[in-house]
């Protein structure tokens, strides 16, 4: 434990708390000297799928299990010997959740990791990823991998972009704004008639990709959006008019 | 590198909750293929579209899916086990969903096969899209 810290106890005054016990004040005071032990463990245990509040609690059960059973005349710091038990106690923890200790983390947690590592790898090799690559990239299965840009796609799109500087609107909004606009054929908005009740952005995004034929990469490019973001956006809006279209 | 054609098949009753299981499937073949996962969002898609027209115009039972993956790219086919249906290619040709599939695809097919069974098939090319 570290004695370097400007409020801590002497080992002399930790002595002494061991020796008042089972004094309920010097339990406690113990317990608050040593709490940060148990957050350490807690925080080391944490983004394997359990909360870390959980995980804290648990830790702070595994201090005060320590503390009642240390026996100072066997010569081993208390710290060596909480850190133990306080370990011990998250592992059991996992354990009776029926987990292994090496969890799978949860389909959310890898939707994020996915979703970074989508974009760090597009950045770096200039094209879209394979499932093979971004499962190499992030260490998990391939399986996951799919599993979660499945979840990717059912997000919101808010959810996943970033705001722009000034916070009041997102890169992809911003196109609105521009000039260009994109005339769409009475033709083709027959084919679709609720194509007309989309918002502007994923008209435009539909028109782009359907009737110009354009990539979702060129997309991206144009309007200064995430390629992630143009899938989305167009997953979202085929969505919304095929259920228009099952509507009647 | 050449790998020798895969083929993946897959029944489902011809109902929308079960569209969600043909695009796992097709995904599933996608990555193995090694597509981007752009590409391969394309093809959920592509299934999802081909399956809504089988499933508003050709009233079958079952709808099955046959992918064959090959070295460098994935022939999707989707076909109703209906025969004879109200299944009309004038219609299905102008449908928004069929510019969907067409649009997302390198290839797309009706009735392949010709076989009587009203299906939609399309190829998607790996893109390699070097840079």
């Amino acid at each position: 434990m570290s004695d370097d810290r400007k409020d801590s106890r002497s080992d002399e005054e930790i002595a002494e708390l061991f020796r008042k016990l089972p004094d309920p004040g010097a339990r406690e005071e113990l317990a608050k000297e040593f709490l940060p032990l148990a957050e350490y463990f807690a925080r080391r245990f944490s983004g394997r799928g359990e909360p870390v509040d959980d995980l804290t609690q648990t830790a702070s059960l595994g201090l005060l299990n320590a503390i009642d059973r240390f026996d100072p005349e066997r010569g081993v710091p208390f710290s060596t010997y909480a850190a133990a038990t306080i370990v011990g106690e998250l592992k059991r923890h996992f354990r009776d959740r029926g987990w292994a200790l090496r969890v799978p983390r949860n389909v959310q947690e890898t939707a994020i990791l996915v979703n970074r590592t989508v974009s760090t790898l597009w950045q770096e090799m200039g094209r879209a990823p394979t499932v093979r690559e971004i499962a190499a990239s992030a260490d998990i299965g391939e399986d996951d991998v799919l599993e979660a840009l499945d979840a990717l796609q059912a997000y919101t799109t808010d959810s996943l972009d970033a705001p722009t500087a000034d916070a009041t609107s997102t890169a992809a909004e911003s196109i609105g704004a521009e000039d260009r606009s994109y005339e769409v054929s009475e033709e083709w908005l027959s084919l679709a008639p609720a194509l007309r009740e989309l918002p502007e952005r994923e008209r435009a995004i539909l028109y782009l990709r359907f009737f110009e034929g354009r990539t979702q990469t060129e997309i991206a490019d144009e309007l200064g959006i995430s390629q992630m973001h143009v899938s989305r956006l167009v997953s979202q809006s085929l969505e919304k008019l095929r259920q228009r279209a099952s509507e009647g | 590198m050449t790998t020798p054609p895969e083929v993946v098949s897959a029944e489902v009753p011809a109902t929308p909750d079960f569209v969600q299981v043909l695009r796992n499937v097709a995904a599933g073949v996608a990555a193995r293929a090694d597509m981007p996962i752009d590409q391969i969002e394309e093809i959920r898609l592509a299934v999802t579209e081909a399956a809504s027209l089988l499933l508003t115009e050709a009233l079958g039972t079952a709808i099955r899916m046959t992918i064959r993956r090959d070295d460098d790219l994935v022939d999707v086919e989707l076909s109703s086990d209906r025969t004879t249906s109200s299944w009309r290619s004038d219609r299905i040709e102008t449908s928004w969903a069929w510019i969907v599939v067409s649009g997302l695809t390198d290839e797309v097919q009706l009735d392949r096969e010709g076989a009587g069974a009203p299906s939609i098939a399309f190829v998607k090319r790996r893109d390699r899209n070097p840079m």
